[in-house]
């Protein structure tokens, strides 16, 4: 008896799905007013825009994470993400997200590791850096095409050149990296006080 | 049921307008150029009139022609303000939009008696459907919280939102994230009362049949999206 309980419980209820849907739906709304903010400043679309999802988003999946406190959280939430990047024309997206999500997940093994603050900073950051990578990936995929759809679709030839130079020097991809990975851990800080200051006082998670 | 006064378009299978929007992600992605993008979008355009959204059509046509107007212009002119790369993106994001439009429109019992029958996990299939329909909920939901925070004199000026910005995002994003979590917990319990989670075969008040006019609009829209893609 005591299995099937358990067993219940690890699998992803109704009111789980529910929750989770709802905190990315706000999550995407929050990463549209950024992506939508940072475009015109190519080093800030390039290099912070992941950062500041990240710091931003820790507060919708740290609720997630501690209401419902089940493995497969992230490789949803990173799989939804690259469903969105599908419908947005980059299809390619799609497996890497899946196998980002995969990375995240396995960063999360353990036992209510969902609801340990620690835990959390390290799996998501682990996610948002992925997501700062994830913009080299059309460019090691294939930098001919891209870029002439790109020019085609009105980039300007100095934010391609950024791009390409980032992407190409490995030390810039580690300081991208690190800078969404230290933003992605001050949201969840941030995350974790409103947490503690709203939601746990409230009973909502 | 007397379906004879509904548009036949509009009896679409939820799964052939999935299609139609994957098949929009793609082409607007490889399009070779603005021409047959343009092209694309028109035929969505039209399928989009027949369905009988053809004031929604015209919308988004308008929208369409100004962006990619001034995204010309931009371009030519080298005007850096709105920038090229957030024009490029909206017109790029335009075309799936329209399919994804139709989609939304389907009540998502229908919805999602057609999407069930596809090889796609529940859990992603069930966390997609209620995203779509927390779309139009969040909006309202955000229009009002921002209501709240101005009569409350949280956004009096951009200098205020500057000097406090964590406080300024704790008012904008606690109120949101309660409200949000209220809805569903409301989809929640109107999911459970309907048996959602009653493990046997589920199935549907909506008789979900691929029909022949799904047939022929698939084949009509693959053959344009190759047509776009690959020939012109």
């Amino acid at each position: 008896m005591e299995k099937i309980v358990v067993m219940t419980k690890a699998k992803f209820g109704i009111r789980d799905i529910m929750t989770a849907a709802a905190m990315i739906v706000l999550c995407v709304a929050v990463n549209m007013i950024i992506g939508t903010i940072t475009l015109p400043v190519p080093i800030l679309y390039l290099y912070f825009s992941a950062g500041m999802e990240g710091f931003l988003g820790a507060v919708f999946y740290l609720v997630v994470a501690n209401r419902i406190n089940k493995h497969g959280l992230l490789l949803i939430w990173s799989t939804i993400f690259g469903l969105i990047q599908l419908i947005s024309g980059y299809a390619f997206m799609l497996p890497y997200f899946v196998l980002l999500g995969a990375l995240a997940e396995l960063i999360m093994i353990g036992e209510n590791s969902y609801r340990k603050p620690v835990r959390n900073a390290i799996g998501w950051g682990v996610y948002t850096a992925g997501m700062f990578i994830g913009i080299a990936v059309p460019l090691w995929w294939a930098w001919d095409s891209y870029s002439e759809m790109a020019l085609n679709s009105g980039f300007t030839v100095q934010t391609l050149d950024m791009q390409l130079n980032m992407v190409k020097s490995p030390g810039l991809m580690i300081l991208g990296s690190v800078i969404s990975l230290v933003l992605a851990v001050l949201g969840i800080m941030f995350g974790q006080r409103l947490l503690r200051k709203h939601f746990q006082k409230a009973g909502v998670v | 049921m007397n379906n004879a006064h509904i548009p036949k378009l509009k009896q679409l299978d939820g799964r052939t307008i999935l299609m139609i929007t994957i098949i929009a992600c793609f082409v607007t992605f490889l399009a070779p150029d603005q021409y047959s993008h343009a092209l694309f979008t028109l035929f969505l355009l039209i399928l989009m009139c027949l369905s009988g959204y053809w004031k929604q059509s015209l919308c988004f046509a308008i929208v369409y022609i100004i962006i990619v107007g001034w995204l010309t212009i931009g371009i030519y002119n080298n005007i850096v303000f709105p920038s090229p790369l957030f024009l490029a993106l909206i017109y790029k994001i335009i075309m799936p939009f329209i399919p994804a439009y139709m989609l939304n429109k389907i009540p998502s019992g229908q919805l999602t008696a057609g999407l069930r029958k596809l090889p796609i996990p529940q859990k992603i299939l069930m966390v997609l459907i209620v995203m779509l329909r927390f779309v139009p909920t969040v909006s309202q939901e955000f229009k009002a919280v921002r209501d709240a925070m101005k009569i409350r004199g949280f956004l009096s000026s951009f200098g205020n939102v500057i000097r406090h910005p964590l406080g300024t995002l704790e008012y904008a994003v606690v109120p949101m994230v309660f409200r949000s979590l209220k809805i569903s917990d409301e989809l929640t319990a109107s999911a459970i009362v309907r048996g959602i989670e009653c493990p046997g075969n589920k199935d549907s008040y909506y008789v979900s049949t691929l029909t022949g006019i799904d047939l022929e609009i698939s084949i009509i829209t693959v053959l344009f999206a190759v047509v776009c893609i690959v020939i012109i």
